[in-house]
């Protein structure tokens, strides 16, 4: 079992109590943002089928230590990953990152071709101007949470 | 299909080798995508449709083809490079409808006629995605000068995919002649589609 996933199921009790607060909150989550990572810009791209769909957003740490992404979660698909896209001599290759170390005063812009957060098995398609809250959980134990606008690009 | 990583980097080697090949003609040709001298004949490949329809990859009169190799679980590439056609056709006017664009299926295990056709439609009704035997799709790539290997991964997705990240463009003749590296503007595949038609 990879971290990713230890973090996932360690969270489950309290994943389950934000659905229940999210979901008198249309569907997403409780914005929090007790930690020191910023999340902003964060679109997805709209499907209207129900497999896999990427997001994007920008990351900046405004703290005095390194941050360490360990995993995410929406409850729009049944698994959220952050995945990197690597071209080499005209081939794509993704990998899954099991966990995202954003440096003290960095930046992450995600952009396609890039690093991106996979969504896999969407419970239901994603018109353009929908909402996808995600959560995001940091290494050491905080979480933070943001909404994605579906575009239609 | 599986492949070893030596037969892997073997092909794109070859690729690698077309494309370091040709890679100053793209100016003198006026192209805009990394031109191929000479062009490359294509044979034609065959693909049973979900409608039982069989569609045919062959040189039409007047009509060019584009041409993409992914999968539908791939969340990244292959949705921004078909949103890319999707542009590049509502730009082409009236022209639009003589252009093929074409979706192939790397990983037909998992996307069957149907789900690749509904993947290629969502962008435009009009985009026709196939899913072949692997024999057929690892021919029609052979064709290409590319090839794509199945990846295991620890992914909720299951087993991962690498494949081709380029847009073929063949010309009405069946020939291949131009590449368009992932990351290239939408607007260079507008340019030469509009000189080919």
């Amino acid at each position: 079992m990879t971290r990713f996933s230890a973090v996932s199921l360690r969270r489950a009790p309290f994943a389950v109590g934000i659905a229940v607060v999210s979901a008198a909150c249309s569907g997403g989550y409780d914005m929090k943002h007790d930690g020191p990572l910023q999340m902003k810009d964060a679109w997805v791209r709209a499907t209207n089928v129900t497999g896999t769909a990427a997001m994007y957003l920008t990351l900046e740490n405004r703290d005095t230590a390194t941050v360490i992404i360990v995993g995410a979660e929406t409850q729009l698909a049944r698994a959220a990953e952050f995945h990197e896209t690597m071209e080499m001599r005209g081939t794509s290759h993704m990998n899954k990152l099991d966990s995202l170390p954003i440096a003290r005063g960095a930046t992450l812009t995600m952009k396609p071709g890039g690093i991106h957060i996979m969504l896999i098995d969407l419970h239901a398609s994603l018109a353009a101007g929908d909402s996808v809250a995600l959560l995001v959980h940091l290494a050491d134990g905080r979480t933070t949470s943001v909404n994605a606008i579906a575009r239609d690009q | 299909m599986e492949r070893t990583t030596r037969q892997w980097a073997s092909i794109s080697l070859v690729l690698l080798a077309v494309v370091v090949a040709v890679g100053g003609c793209g100016f003198d040709s006026g192209l805009h995508g990394v031109a191929v001298e000479p062009p490359r004949e294509l044979p034609p490949f065959a693909f049973t449709r979900a409608d039982g329809s069989v569609y045919r990859t062959g040189a039409e009169a007047d009509r060019p083809m584009v041409v993409f190799f992914g999968y539908t679980h791939c969340p990244d590439v292959c949705p921004t490079t078909l949103m890319d056609w999707k542009r590049v056709k509502q730009e082409l006017g009236k022209n639009a409808s003589r252009v093929r664009f074409v979706f192939v299926t790397v990983d037909p295990e998992r996307d069957t006629r149907d789900v690749a056709d509904k993947y290629a439609k969502q962008f435009d009704a009009s985009f026709v995605g196939l899913s072949g035997d692997s024999a057929t799709t690892a021919r029609m790539q052979e064709a290409f000068g590319v090839a794509s290997i199945r990846e295991s991964s620890t992914s909720a997705s299951g087993y991962l995919m690498s494949h081709s990240s380029q847009v073929f463009l063949v010309d009405p003749r069946g020939r291949l002649v131009v590449l368009y590296a992932f990351g290239t503007g939408w607007d260079a595949l507008l340019a030469d589609l509009k000189q080919l038609l």
